[in-house]
Parts: structure tokens; C-alpha cells; sequence
């Protein structure tokens, strides 16, 4: 009889020593690559790039502690971790160098208003619409003292009724005298609409000096006055004072939002306006 | 013929002027309201006038118009200027709608990151969109960050038909300008 437990517990033991040198190889191989990996770092590249992926992971780690979500998408697209990088604190230093914090500063819009100025360029500018200088004195007499028949019909009226015909003849100035009266009404009441005008009417004639200075004064007495910031401007480039001129309106723009102005300040920085 | 020909061609070219002259002058009288009405009277024969379209918009964006804008906004191609005031535009006429959703239906507005302008409704949203919205409010009183003076008062008012959106800028608790949107 064959004795079978006997023979299958020795074929065990055989199949087991025929493994045994395979076994000790493959363990001896591994612990040889693990001791050239640890000794020999200058020699392979595989230490660095430890290196740039714990410091990828730090910084992405970082990114993704902070809560805004725009950050998140930016920073990590950014990184670009330098080749000759032999050290984990080299790059955290040149991380804080190369990748600022961005900005959180929103888009503005703003509005653009160029248009208006071809818009005014096909109107004629109202201080010339406004005021046609002219020289001479025009005396305006009603119609019953220019036609002659009138005088005979006088004939027929009552004497008493006489002087009362000739008392309704009017006289009508625009000249100098006009805007002397003007002024001294102004000096009487201090109506800004009156110093407007004759700021205008000095704008005109081309006295800029005294266009200047009633439109200041309009200024002084109600400073929401849009024309007569724009003759005080205007005044001003005339005298040749054009920084002046520019300061003011954009003094005068940080308050209202006055198209005229706007207008106005881009053709005197362009130097359409002189 | 030619002559009437060249007559009816001269006085279109004049209507055509005037309109946008008189709409001009509105603008700079500060009478926005009519210079928008007028405008939109006039702006079929004017569609293809990029200044005239311009104007009508910023007429009608300063009577508080804003759904006016729309139509404006898909014309305004042609130009630099007019495609930066379309942008524009349409910053306001967006966040005019996010907000009237945001007050009506609780739509959440704090993520959101848009570009800005200098016009009421987008000051306005920014305030808005960093408030505080854990419990639900009647009103918004919202303090401008640059001049705490300034406050704004964000609220819906139900009318008939609509619930219009209503801004009250205050200077020392003195309201200066009301806005109604619908």
C-alpha cells in the first residue's frame, strides 16, 4: 500500500523550495531599487518631481481653502513651477514672487457721450443765435404818427386829445444803452438771468474779460446754472487760460452731469474749441 | 419731376434733423421723459441713425425707461462707441431684471459677479447682492459705500396690475429722487 499522506506532505515541502529562490530575487530586487531611489536622488529625477507635486498639492490646497470661486478657477491655471527647482522652500518662496493675489476690483462701464458732439456740430451754437450785434440805434414809431393821413384825422379829434397821441411813440434801443440798463438792474436785484445775459452779450461782442467775469458772478449767486459755466469756460480758453477752463468743468462735472459741459471739456482737450 | 424729386428728398433730409435736433435740445433741457416719447415716435424712420438711437437710449435710461433700452441695445453694431453704450446698457437693463427677480421670487443674487456702471440700478445691485438676506424684508435700506450720507431704499410696490420696483436715493434722510421701475 502507498502511503499517500506521506508522499503528498513531501511533494509540499519540494514545491516549496522550488519557490524559495524566486521569492528571495524578486524581494532583494525590490529593496535594491528603494535603496538606489534614496541614495542616489542627484542622479534621478524622481525626488524633484515629489518635490513640485507636494508643492502643487500645498498651493492648490491653499487656493481651495479660500472662498471665492473665481480665485479657484484662476490660480491653479497659473501655476507653472520653475525646472531648475532643486527645493521644496525654494519654490514656496518664488510661489509668494510669481503669484500675487488677484485683484478683486469689478469691471466698470462707463457710458461714452462722443456722439453728441457731431450732434452739435450741425447746430449753430445758441450764443450766436441768441445775440445779433447791432450798432445802430432803431427807433420804432407807431403807425399813427408815421402815415400823414393822421394828422388830418388829428384835425378832427379834440385838441386835449393831442399830447396823448404823441406820448405813445416808443423808442426802442439795442445798443450799448440797452445793456447799461441791463446792468444796472442786475446791480439793483442780483438776477443771475440778467448777469447771464450779459455775460452772453459780452461773449458776443468779444469782450471776454467781462464775459468772464459776469458769468462768475452768475456762479457765485446760483452755481446750477449750466450756460454760464459754459461761457465761464469759454471766457476762459478766449483768455487763453485753457488748464483753468478744463479744471473747471471737470470741477463742475464731479457735481452734475451736464452733457453741455462734457461736451464742451472733450472739444477744449481735443482742441476743437480755441 | 426732379425738381419734385429733389424738393421731397431736401425736406425729409430737414424733418430728419429737426427730430434729432428737438431731441437734442430735450436732452440738454434735461426733459427726458418727452425727449424718450418723441424719440420713440420717430424711431422707426430713424433706425438706422446709430447717434439718434444713442440719444433716444440715454434719453430714455435717464426717464427710468430701462425696458426701452432692449431694442437699442441689439442696434447699437456699428461703432466702437455705440457697441461700448450698447454694454452698457444692457449691464443695466440685466440688472434691473435680476433685481426685480431677486425681490420677487428670492433668486439669489450674492454669487453673482457682474460689471458695474455709475448708474443707480447697478450701485443699487451691488449694495443688494452683499446684503444680508436671512430673514425676508418688506424694504431694503442700503448705505452707499462711498458717501454714508447717501442711503437707497429698495422695495416693490404693488399696484393693480404690477409689482414695480421702487429705488428712493436719500441724502440725511431727505429723499432726493425716486425711481420707479416696472
Amino acid at each position: 500500500m502507498l502511503n499517500i499522506h506521506d508522499l503528498e506532505r513531501r511533494w509540499l515541502r519540494y514545491k516549496i523550495k522550488s519557490y524559495i529562490p524566486h521569492a528571495i530575487a524578486s524581494v532583494l530586487s525590490i529593496i535594491l531599487l528603494v535603496a538606489l531611489t534614496l541614495f542616489f536622488p542627484a542622479s534621478d529625477n524622481a525626488p524633484e518631481k515629489i518635490a513640485l507635486v507636494e508643492t502643487k498639492s500645498a498651493i492648490i490646497e491653499e487656493v481651495k481653502s479660500k472662498p471665492d470661486p473665481i480665485q479657484q478657477e484662476i490660480i491653479p491655471v497659473n501655476i507653472e513651477v520653475p525646472e531648475n527647482t532643486n527645493s521644496y522652500t525654494s519654490v514656496q518662496n518664488k510661489e509668494n514672487e510669481e503669484f500675487p493675489t488677484p485683484k478683486k476690483e469689478t469691471l466698470v462701464l462707463k457710458p461714452s457721450l462722443h456722439f453728441m458732439d457731431n450732434i452739435e456740430e450741425g447746430i449753430s451754437p445758441y450764443v450766436e443765435e441768441e445775440y445779433i450785434p447791432q450798432n445802430n440805434t432803431n427807433t420804432y414809431i407807431p403807425r399813427q404818427s408815421t402815415i400823414e393821413p393822421t394828422e388830418n384825422i388829428a384835425v378832427q379829434i379834440p385838441e386835449v386829445s393831442k399830447p396823448k397821441v404823441s406820448s405813445l411813440s416808443i423808442t426802442r434801443h439795442n445798443d450799448k444803452n440797452d445793456l447799461k440798463d441791463v446792468i444796472r438792474r442786475f446791480k439793483k436785484n442780483k438776477n443771475p438771468a440778467l448777469s447771464l445775459f450779459i455775460a452772453k452779450r459780452y461773449y458776443a461782442d468779444g469782450k471776454y474779460q467781462k464775459s468772464y467775469n459776469y458769468a462768475l458772478m452768475t456762479n457765485e449767486i446760483d452755481k446750477h446754472i449750466d450756460e454760464s459755466w459754459i461761457i465761464f469756460a469759454k471766457s476762459l480758453v478766449k483768455l487763453g487760460q485753457h488748464e483753468l477752463a478744463i479744471n473747471t468743468l471737470k470741477s463742475y462735472l464731479k457735481s452734475t452731469k451736464s452733457s453741455a459741459a462734457s461736451v464742451l471739456l472733450r472739444k477744449i482737450e481735443g482742441g476743437a474749441f480755441r | 419731376m426732379k425738381i419734385l424729386f429733389l424738393l421731397t428728398s431736401f425736406f425729409i433730409t430737414i424733418s430728419f434733423a429737426d427730430i434729432k435736433t428737438s431731441l437734442y435740445h430735450l436732452y440738454q433741457d434735461k426733459n427726458y421723459d418727452k425727449a424718450c416719447k418723441e424719440g420713440l415716435k420717430a424711431f422707426n424712420t430713424h433706425r438706422n441713425d446709430e447717434e439718434f438711437i444713442s440719444l433716444y437710449a440715454f434719453s430714455c435710461l435717464k426717464a427710468d425707461y430701462i425696458d426701452r433700452l432692449a431694442v437699442p441695445i441689439t442696434m447699437l453694431s456699428k461703432t466702437e462707441e455705440a457697441r461700448s453704450n450698447a454694454a452698457y446698457f444692457s449691464v443695466i437693463l440685466m440688472q434691473k431684471k435680476l433685481l426685480h427677480h431677486a425681490l420677487l421670487d428670492g433668486y439669489n443674487l450674492t454669487e453673482l459677479k457682474l460689471p458695474t456702471t455709475d448708474h443707480v440700478l447697478s450701485i443699487v445691485f451691488d449694495l443688494y447682492s452683499k446684503a444680508d438676506h436671512s430673514r425676508k424684508r418688506s424694504h431694503y435700506m442700503l448705505q452707499d459705500s462711498h458717501n454714508e450720507k447717501i442711503t437707497y431704499k429698495l422695495y416693490i410696490k404693488n399696484s393693480n396690475h404690477s409689482q414695480n420696483m421702487v429705488i428712493e436715493e436719500y441724502y440725511d434722510t431727505i429723499m432726493t429722487h425716486r425711481h420707479n421701475y416696472w
